[in-house]
């Protein structure tokens, strides 16, 4: 059964402007579904989004509603609303559900990265991907930059080296020259790769004058004559800021500043033309110096961050590691992939696109999806949905600019808004509305203005379908604070106790206290924690917060350097010193000793087993919250030993390095507004409000010739007074960069004020005694929420709802917490022998063991094969070498181990010498089933072939294989076994291998003798006694194990057994005992 | 006849059903001498456990086992015919797919590699060959060429690679080429001859177990010889329809096929560690009804191990993981990829690395003799690269003899030890007997004894690497690329890069399976983790060459047949273990969500839709937390304090204090003792460049030398003093850095040349006001003055950077250098507003100048004009220049009171209380002064750059 609309491939193409907690994951997983009710194919169909949780979400959800929809008619019926169809039967529902469960590695619900990389896999050949590349991992990444930084500052022509620094550090002597490049990479590397050398070029710098010219202009101006009071004091102030260089100050004070400005008077008289004519030389001189500066630092910034790309691409190419965005770029860049960009080789066509959370797409992932979004335009549709108030990811490249533009590619996109939130009370909404309709009352915004009033305009007022639902907002000014308090400290102290409150209050509220700047995050889970309120920091802390922790870090940083007596001191006065024979810290040998053999046991053990083996001794003097850094840290030490290399700084580096939460559950989460899209708290709680509008200014700022084209422009940051003095298109640049930083700071407000559910805090520092407004946000919140009166200290000037909402809301859900672990684990007891998994022995493997262990005789076949206890302990106490390395090496060519194999082959066909040499034919025929494989060409096999039976004519080895060299008693039979393979078991053993020739006494088929014998084809020199002692010593344990063997499969006696070892080469056979 | 299929039934583990069968077939009298068999198992370990099982059973019956051969699916073919020639090792196969790849001409090659990698980059290539060699190994497995895709292709719709596999299809011509010309073969080839020459037959009888998916080829071999075949099939006979002729599965059934697996059966779980806590949880459900040997944990997503073991470690439960260790960890390997690096470029880095090699340690240590009370080998390293800042290491040592000693002779053993690494690029069998030359030097002497652990560790590893080496000897002289010696290592170790060493064994351990080993495991109960979509079953979409509508088309291992293999397995288990517990995880190791396995839903619809509420709806519990290290209560405190001062510890007593020191104390008197009571140091060879103190250094080593040029001292022209001070920097610098230092260094060096230019206008300009200079630092010898304390004495001591004489004004000023790059003003560095002294340094001066014979004057601070001040030369050269400080007489006695306390406090060993929080962060303390504990806002206060201060170091 199919709609009707699948059946003209209606669907419509809509965009959607969700506010935040407007369902935009219910309007997507609509979509998804009316499309599978459509018989659309799952893989026509992809839905991406930006993290995996989301795209986890987006797929559960799908398939829930469809689950609930088979199971429940109220459910089906609003389904069947949602996606508009006519009828919807439990049937359907049920059959459809099985079918996606089905194919539901065939679902395409992923992130935008995880897509491109599938798409990067299909077609890593024609987009020249190095081959078998992979996604670095952040550790590796920041070993590749750290080396390509590293390369920058230390290779390369060195004059070319001081010259880029020269103009890059121009005015500043700074030391630090690594950390200068390492922020330049950190801060500009992106704008860097979205942009074309020419791009950092734009900046045009008047010519200097020359110094002739300028020493002229100059001294006219010295002599000039006297023209008041004013005048001349002013031009000898600039006559001085032009000695001295001061060109900054020359144009932006004094009379200078006034021809800048093309004023013609100062201090309210009219400047004389000549004086102005006078001044025009330095004024063009000034400006080129200072507009020159900022040229140049923009180029050599760009050169340097050239240097920085080449060394770094070279590194990832070399190790063929890809970061995501590098993916991207590359797929961006290609111009090779089939049009639709994803066809054959992705294994079907994507026809129907749903992109979640499109404000954060970046450009270079328009430019990948841009083909995607007309192919599905075309032939089958497009759901974009997104919300430009919510983009705060400006600085990671998201362009929420994009989000307008694909409303102009595509031709029949229809735009819905939605406003109405499914998350909050009326109370916050009203909140919101608040603000955001009113933020141009603010009577100061000045150069803010546009970006306000924009951000205002587009703001569609909100509505909540949860009328019900209680709710309280606030605005909270904390105390007042005297001359020595700090300020800072008195405010968070309050915010931590306002927090304290509600967690006591309103038990079970999950609470979100969302700040600015980690600094904040830091300071109040501090504060928090001294008021015993558990909270947990999203992203969380280094594992180094913990003091056993710290410990541990030490000991691994003595193993490095065992100079380090900071490590040394601190270990020794540490629970681990006695453990680790680490208390005599002032003696530098046995630290040094210590740590040799700290490193050994790493080695051989690795961080996991080891670091556990200490937390384990350093446990039961923790505390809960140290216990569970500790377990962190092992696991931390478990997951880094793939990566590990033989410096345990690296590691040190890796734990201080990586943020890991606290495993507490609790109900207070305080992170960053960032860390808070998507997440939606009971209680929120702003304690962070006095940012500046205008955000922090940005190193650099650039211009697009459109809104989602590569930037084009770009400009070093330079402070307002200069800008003053910028041609006015890079005026320009800078007007739009605030813009944007306006724009984005909105943003973070809205989706700050946004999260709340039932109430939301926002506690603000007093006004300064003035009470002047800014242009900060607390001075916005004041506008719109106080009618712009002064915050005095430890009031509430606002607040609507009640403050009770608790009493009307639903009862708190209660977290559960899953039985607890058993505490032991009791298996039944292992008595006997192990039932499977038995340890292996190959008695070819005993090969080396010392002579002196006599196996056969006194010590079963158990302990023949194990050494004893004492042995294992210190192996060098036994009286010699077993086996060594080197044996191991090169010990046989392949033509060696070919006439090997060869020999044995036909050994293994000769039963007794006594029926007569074997046919040539046999020997022939054997040789050529082995020869191919074993490589052995016609002559070679030959001559091997003469050289066997020259062994067989040799009297000991012939007289081995003739009856005549057995006795048999009276009705008994020799059986010889060639090539005899047996395995038996011998304790928890299984002893297993293959007897080259074992021959059997038997008396009436009852086995009463057996002997063993084995050949080798070592080269041994003839008559050297000593060589051939070595190798009989060698295999004595070898042919030991067969007799034991032997013993235990016919039930002999030992004596009963005997052993021959023939070394055929010089035809000589050993008799074993 | 097609071959016979036998139904072993489920109802016990298929291995011992088999097995039973396979001895009552084989049994004469007291023998069971199954020579003439030969068994296919699809795995190694179904193998060992079948030997093992035959053992057992035989044991049992008093039988004496002859056992069978036994083999896996991969590898038994070759018993059914003779290969005419030598198979081609995997390098041999890779590089002639390189060369053959390199060898088609371009025009046709740009249809598959547009942009090939250059000529020489043999890494590159070689990874190229491999990608083509998979797909080969893939195809010829089911019987195709990759000529044949071509044809299938064509019937699919969409399908546009036809001229990308007509090229393919040359490139793999042009490889058969190759290895003919070399008389090699690869296995897939000669297997596809073999058929097509019906040169299959044996004398065994072959036994197949549990081989539900044999690919094209191995059911054409079987064919061949269908008379010797017997399939056990792991199901009841009223199974029949589901497996077809070969006792493999029929997949459309397999795929339709709705699984007993009951919902008390199945556990959720959130992320990997709580999944470990669910293994544990359904372990001690079991109720010590199993032995540890009766209990098998699965994990389909292997990442799983380390958790799982470490959690079970916990309730001190063993597991083994066939896995075990990688070769990567291992000794020697970390020793090859390490000398590798440090053969390549010689940076410092390297060699820092390679020492701290456990066995390069060693070697080093019994050939290198330390005189006692002579540093060990890495302090002294460390000290050199403290000191010189190298970024290679050469031949030009810097400093004493004293300095680089150690660190030459350390050197000089490597370069003995690694010579046989050097030289130009050569065949890569020229490297094999290098690389073993350099092994056998570490490890070749060592006696090993098979049974130690760690030994039989080493002899594992020495055969994979030996194995590795000679795979290089066998690739024939004519594919030989030309190689560099990082080169050569590479091929050596990347093969080796997965392999691991198995761990021996451990008889009390609960062995851990992956989940293909499963379906034929026999313990009674399984817990199998991670049974999610992606893992159980896995399935491909995408792919370069074969995306999985091709596989279905060709009749490729394809998703289906994926779902199918795991659907058998599932019900298999099921039914021949009485105990299964089957936990779903809901998140993976990075936090990312994980959906359930597809095959939960194998079931009728309304359990589907039941299950499909459970696991797709957002869970709201919070998983139990995992179990602690020890049984131990936790305390609510934990018992670690920072050390109090112990009287015992300190290395010194205090008959002299620096100037400098003063301001430690008063900042914090515990830190004061850490630094200067117990002189505790650390060592960070991780920097990069220059740190504050070593660039102030710098710079007063320049102006002291100034300082001591009387002609120039009094010089008015700032381009003269500055040229002077331009040759002393750079002198300097090439002395302590030498001529090849890094780059960076050199940079510095010019910031410092920047501000020395500032320093030279600003000394100019001051000796034309009249200013002479008379004293400068002198950098052996300190200043050292009595100071009165109560009725004792102490001695300041420290260096004064200078003192200035205006012979007119009868005016004394004394100076010290700041070249911190922001300028402090001296008043707010050393007091408070509120009159607090925090640093004493310009105030003492007084007094240690007093001690001075200043061209034949004294200083009497009582009576002669002096002022204290510093002189700036910060990053802004608008900020250098004078700051003189201006304090009082009265304030000055109060410092000089403050000094004395402080003293006092010294002398009265008052170290404690630490101040808290640190009054300034310093990494250095913090792990002993706890500081990131107690608070964390200092780690982001950014830390002010530590002032060169050049008494600190210094012993009394
Ligand atoms: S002041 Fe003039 S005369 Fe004196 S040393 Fe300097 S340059 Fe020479």
């Amino acid at each position: 059964m199919t709609t009707p609309r699948s059946l003209f491939g209606m669907f419509e193409h809509s965009l959607f402007r969700a506010s935040a907690g407007t369902g935009k994951t219910y309007q997507l997983s609509n979509r998804f579904l009316e499309l599978l009710f459509s018989d659309v194919p799952p893989e026509d169909i992809l839905a991406t989004t930006f993290t995996r949780k989301a795209a986890g979400e987006i797929l559960s959800r799908v398939l829930l509603r469809l689950a609930e929809a088979a199971a429940d008619a109220s459910k089906r019926e609003e389904l069947r609303k949602a996606i508009r169809l006519p009828k919807l039967s439990e049937e359907r529902c049920r059959k459809l559900l099985l079918a996606t469960l089905k194919n539901l590695h065939r679902l395409r619900v992923s992130t935008l990265d995880a897509f491109f990389l599938q798409v990067a896999g299909a077609y890593g050949w024609e987009l020249n991907f190095p081959p078998g590349w992979s996604i670095s991992d952040n550790l590796q990444d920041e070993r590749l930059r750290d080396d390509a930084i590293d390369e920058v500052l230390n290779e390369g022509e060195f004059s070319q080296l001081r010259n880029l620094f020269h103009l890059l550090t121009k005015g500043e002597s700074a030391r630090a020259m690594a950390e200068l490049v390492a922020e330049t990479v950190e801060g500009l590397y992106s704008i860097y790769q979205e942009s074309q050398a020419d791009a950092w070029q734009k900046i045009n710098a008047p010519d200097r004058v020359s110094a002739e010219r300028l020493g002229e202009a100059l001294r006219t101006l010295q002599n000039f004559p006297a023209a008041g009071k004013q005048f001349t004091n002013a031009i000898t102030a600039d006559a001085e800021r032009v000695v001295q260089q001061n060109w900054l100050k020359f144009l932006t004070t004094g009379i200078a500043k006034k021809l800048v400005e093309k004023e013609t008077e100062f201090s309210r008289k009219p400047i004389p033309v000549e004086l102005a004519t006078a001044y025009q030389p330095l004024l063009q001189h000034a400006l080129a110096e200072l507009i020159g500066r900022l040229a140049d630092q923009t180029r050599a910034t760009h050169e340097l961050l050239a240097h920085f790309d080449a060394a770094y691409e070279q590194r990832k190419d070399a190790q063929r590691l890809l970061r995501f965005d590098d993916v991207t770029r590359r797929l961006a860049q290609a111009t090779s992939l089939p049009a639709d960009g994803a066809s054959f080789r992705m294994n079907g066509r994507i026809e129907h696109l749903l992109l979640d959370e499109f404000q954060d797409t970046s450009l270079a992932q328009w430019q990948v999806l841009r083909p995607l979004v007309r192919q599905a335009a075309e032939k089958g549709s497009l759901f974009v949905v997104g919300d430009r108030k919510q983009a705060i990811y400006g600085w990671r490249g998201g362009l929420a600019e994009i989000f307008d533009a694909v409303a102009g590619e595509i031709p029949k996109l229809t735009a819905r808004t939605l406003s109405e939130s499914y998350r909050s009370a009326p109370v916050i909404m009203d909140v919101v509305n608040l603000v955001f309709q009113n933020l141009t009352k603010h009577p100061r915004l000045e150069a803010l203005a546009p970006a306000v009033t924009a951000w205002e305009r587009d703001f569609p007022p909100h509505s909540t379908a949860l009328h019900d639902l209680p709710g309280y907002a606030d605005l909270q000014v904390s105390p007042a604070v005297s001359e020595d308090q700090d300020k800072q400290e008195i405010h968070y102290q309050f915010v931590a106790e306002q927090i304290a409150a509600a967690v006591k209050h309103k038990p079970g509220r999950s609470i979100g206290v969302l700040c600015r700047r980690n600094i904040t995050v830091a300071r109040i889970i501090y504060l928090l924690r001294r008021l015993e309120v558990p909270a947990s920091e999203e992203g969380g802390n280094p594992l180094d917060d913990s003091a056993p922790v710290e410990v541990i870090l030490s000991v691994l940083k003595l193993m490095d350097h065992p100079g380090d007596s900071v490590a040394a001191f601190h270990v020794a006065h540490s629970p681990l010193a006695e453990f680790l024979g680490l208390k005599k810290w002032k003696s530098r040998a046995l630290l040094a000793a210590r740590a040799a053999e700290l490193r050994r046991e790493l080695m051989e053990q690795g961080y996991g087993p080891l670091v556990l083996r200490w937390a384990r001794q350093l446990a039961p003097v923790c505390n809960e919250r140290d216990r569970n850094r500790l377990q962190q840290l092992v696991e931390q030490a478990h997951d880094y030993q793939t990566q590990s290399t033989l410096r345990t700084t690296d590691f040190i580096a890796a734990v201080r390095g990586a943020k890991i939460s606290d495993p507490m559950p609790v109900d207070v989460r305080v992170m960053t507004i960032h860390q808070a899209k998507g997440l939606e708290f009971d209680i929120v709680f702003l304690p962070e409000m006095s940012e500046k509008l205008r955000g922090q200014p940005p190193r650099f700022v650039v211009g697009r010739p459109g809104p989602t084209e590569p930037v084009d422009v770009v400009c070093r940051y330079t402070p307002a007074e200069i800008q003053e003095l910028l041609p006015p298109a890079l005026q320009q640049l800078f007007a739009r960069s605030l813009e944007q930083q306006v724009t984005q700071s909105l943003c973070m407000l809205y989706v700050a004020l946004t999260r709340a559910i039932h109430a939301l805090h926002i506690i603000i520092p007093p006004s300064s005694s003035k009470g002047t407004l800014s242009a900060d946000i607390a001075s916005l919140l004041r506008v719109t929420m106080m009618n712009g009166e002064p915050a005095m200290p430890g009031t509430t000037p606002f607040c609507l709802g009640n403050p009770d909402w608790v009493q009307q809301a639903k009862p708190a859900s209660k977290l559960q917490i899953e039985e607890p672990l058993p505490t032991k684990i009791q298996l039944a007891p292992l008595v006997g022998q192990r039932k499977r998994s038995w340890q292996r022995v190959a008695p070819s493997q005993l090969e080396g063991l010392g002579a002196e262990e006599d196996a056969s005789s006194s010590t079963s076949l158990e302990e023949t094969l194990r050494p004893q206890p004492s042995e294992i302990k210190s192996p060098l106490a036994a009286t010699g070498p077993r086996v060594q390395w080197t044996d191991l090496f090169g010990l046989e060519t392949n033509f060696a181990m070919a006439r090997g194999t060869l020999f044995h082959a036909w050994y293994e066909q000769i039963e007794w010498l006594d029926d007569g040499l074997p046919g040539r034919p046999l020997l022939e025929q054997t040789a050529q089933r082995l020869a191919g494989s074993l490589g052995i060409v016609a002559g070679q096999a030959l001559s091997l072939q003469e050289g066997f039976c020259e062994t067989l004519a040799r009297p000991n080895l012939s007289s081995l294989l003739r009856k005549s060299a057995y006795s048999i008693p009276a009705g008994g039979k020799l059986v010889v076994e060639r090539e005899f393979p047996f395995a038996i078991r011998c304790g928890s053993d299984l002893v297993q291998g293959v007897i080259d020739r074992l021959v059997l006494t038997t008396v009436s088929d009852k086995v009463v003798a057996a002997q063993i014998v084995d050949f080798k084809t070592d080269s041994v020199p003839q008559g050297n006694v000593a060589a051939l002692q070595a190798r009989v010593d060698f295999y004595r344990p070898q042919l030991a194990a067969y007799a034991k063997a032997v013993q235990l499969l016919f039930r002999l006696p030992a004596e009963a057994v005997s052993q021959r070892l023939a070394f055929v080469g010089c035809d000589a056979v050993v008799s074993l005992p | 006849m097609p071959l016979s299929r036998e139904f072993l039934d489920w109802k016990r583990p298929a291995l011992q059903v088999a097995a039973e069968r396979l001895i009552a077939r084989f049994c004469r009298g007291e023998r069971a001498d199954m020579r003439r068999a030969l068994v296919v198992v699809p795995g190694r370990r179904a193998g060992r456990r079948l030997l093992e099982i035959l053992v057992e059973q035989c044991e049992t019956v008093g039988l004496v086992l002859s056992p069978p051969k036994i083999m896996t699916e991969g590898s038994f073919p070759e018993e059914l015919y003779v290969p005419k020639r030598p198979f081609a090792n995997t390098l041999t196969q890779q590089l002639a797919w390189a060369k053959a790849l390199q060898e088609t001409p371009a025009a046709i090659r740009k249809k598959i590699l547009p942009h090939p990698p250059a000529k020489q980059d043999t890494q590159r290539w070689l990874a190229l060959g491999d990608a083509l060699r998979k797909q080969h190994l893939d195809l010829a497995a089911d019987g195709y060429s990759f000529a044949d895709v071509i044809a299938a292709g064509g019937e699919l719709s969409g399908f546009d690679e036809g001229p990308r596999w007509e090229a393919l299809a040359k490139v793999q011509r042009k490889y058969h080429d190759l290895l003919d010309a070399e008389k090699l073969w690869d296995k897939q080839s000669a297997r596809l001859i073999a058929i097509k020459n019906h040169e299959l037959a044996t004398d065994r009888l072959l036994f197949l177990i549990g081989t539900v998916d044999l690919n094209r080829a191995l059911r054409q071999m079987l064919q061949q010889v269908e008379q010797q075949v017997t399939a056990f099939i792991a199901a009841p006979e009223s199974m029949r329809e589901a497996f077809d002729e070969f006792g493999c599965l029929q997949v459309d059934f397999w795929n339709d096929r709705v699984l007993p697996l009951t919902d008390e059966r199945i556990f959720s779980a959130d992320g990997p560690a709580d999944q470990a806590v669910q293994a544990a949880r359904q372990l001690a459900a079991l109720e010590g009804k199993f032995r540890a040997d009766e209990v098998t944990i699965g994990v389909a997503d292997e990442t799983l191990v380390p958790q799982v073991q470490r959690q079970l470690n916990d309730f001190g439960i063993a597991t083994r993981w066939v896995v075990g260790r990688k070769l990567t960890e291992t000794g020697p390997w970390r020793f090859l990829a390490s000398a590798a690096e440090f053969v390549r470029e010689r940076r410092y880095e390297s060699l820092a690395a390679l020492i701290r090699h456990a066995d390069v340690f060693d070697y080093l240590r019994q050939r290198i003799p330390l005189a006692e009370g002579q540093v060990d080998l890495l302090t002294a390293c460390d000290t050199y690269f403290q000191h010189h800042l190298p970024r290679f290491v050469a031949e030009d040592w810097l400093g004493d003899s004293g300095a680089h000693g150690v660190p030459k002779l350390i050197l000089e053993e490597l370069e003995k030890l690694l010579r046989p690494l050097t030289g130009p690029p050569q065949p890569l069998e020229r490297w094999c007997g290098k690389v073993r030359e350099i092994l056998a030097a570490m490890y070749g002497n060592r006696p090993l004894f098979t049974q130690v652990p760690t030994d039989r560790e080493l002899l594992d590893v020495g055969r994979l690497l030996e194995g590795a080496i000679s795979a290089l000897e066998e690739v024939p002289v004519e594919m030989q690329p030309k190689v560099a010696v990082g080169d050569a290592l590479q091929l050596i170790l990347d093969p080796l890069e997965d392999q691991t060493i198995p761990p021996s064994a451990d008889p009390e351990a609960i062995e851990m399976l992956g989940w293909l080993e499963l379906a034929l495991d026999d313990a009674p109960a399984l817990i199998l983790l991670s049974f999610n979509e992606g893992f159980v079953p896995q399935s491909q979409h995408a792919d370069a060459f074969l995306p999985n509508r091709l596989r279905e088309h060709l009749g490729l291992f394809d998703n289906r047949r994926r779902y199918a293999r795991d659907a058998y397995f599932v019900e298999a288990i099921l039914a021949s273990r009485p105990n299964t517990a089957w936990v779903v995880g809901r998140r993976d190791h990075d936090g990312n969500p994980l959906a359930p396995s597809r095959l939960l839903f194998a079931t009728d619809e309304s359990t589907a839709i039941a299950r499909s509420l459970r696991f797709f709806k957002s869970s709201k519990t919070v998983p139990a937390r995992r179990a602690l290290l020890t049984e131990v209560p936790a305390p609510l405190r934990s018992a670690f304090d920072v050390p109090q001062p112990n009287s015992e510890d300190q290395r010194r007593q205090f008959d002299s204090v620096s100037v400098t020191q003063f301001k430690a104390y008063l900042s914090c008197r515990y830190r004061f003792y850490l630094q200067y009571v117990l002189q505790l140091n650390t060592i960070d060879d991780a920097v990069k460049e220059l740190d504050a103190s070593e660039f102030g250094s710098l710079i007063h080593e320049v102006l002291q030398h100034f300082g001591s040029e009387t002609e120039l001292t009094a010089c008015a022209e700032s381009t003269l003093i500055a040229e002077y001070l331009d040759d002393r920097l750079a002198e300097l610098v090439n002395e302590r850095y030498g001529p090849k230092r890094r780059g960076v260094v050199s940079l510095q060096a010019e910031q410092a040349r920047a501000r020395l230019r500032k320093f030279a206008d600003w000394q100019a300009g001051r000796a034309a006001e009249g200013w002479q200079i008379a004293f400068t630092e002198d950098s052996v010898q300190q200043l050292k003055a009595p100071f009165a304390v109560d009725d004792r004495s102490i001695m300041l001591r420290g260096r004064i950077d200078r003192i200035d004489w205006h012979p007119e004004r009868n005016q004394w000023q004394i100076l010290d250098y700041k070249t911190g790059d922001n300028a402090t003003d001296p008043m707010k560095a050393h007091r408070t507003r509120d009159g607090v002294w925090l640093d004493l340094q310009l105030p003492l001066y007084r007094h240690l100048a007093a001690s001075l014979d200043v061209g034949g004057r004294r200083i009497d601070p009582t009576t002669d004009q002096i002022e204290l001040g510093y002189v700036a030369l910060p990053k802004d050269s608008g900020q250098a220049g004078l700051r003189l400080a201006k304090w009082t007489g009265d304030e000055l006695l109060s410092a000089d009171e403050t000094a004395r306390s402080v003293i006092r406090g010294i002398w009265n060993s008052e170290f404690w209380p630490r101040t808290d929080p640190a009054p300034q962060y310093s990494e250095v303390f913090a792990a002993i002064c706890q500081d990131k504990l107690l608070d964390r806002l200092r780690e982001f206060a950014s830390s002010e750059e530590a002032e060169f201060a050049s008494e600190s170091e210094a012993a009394p």
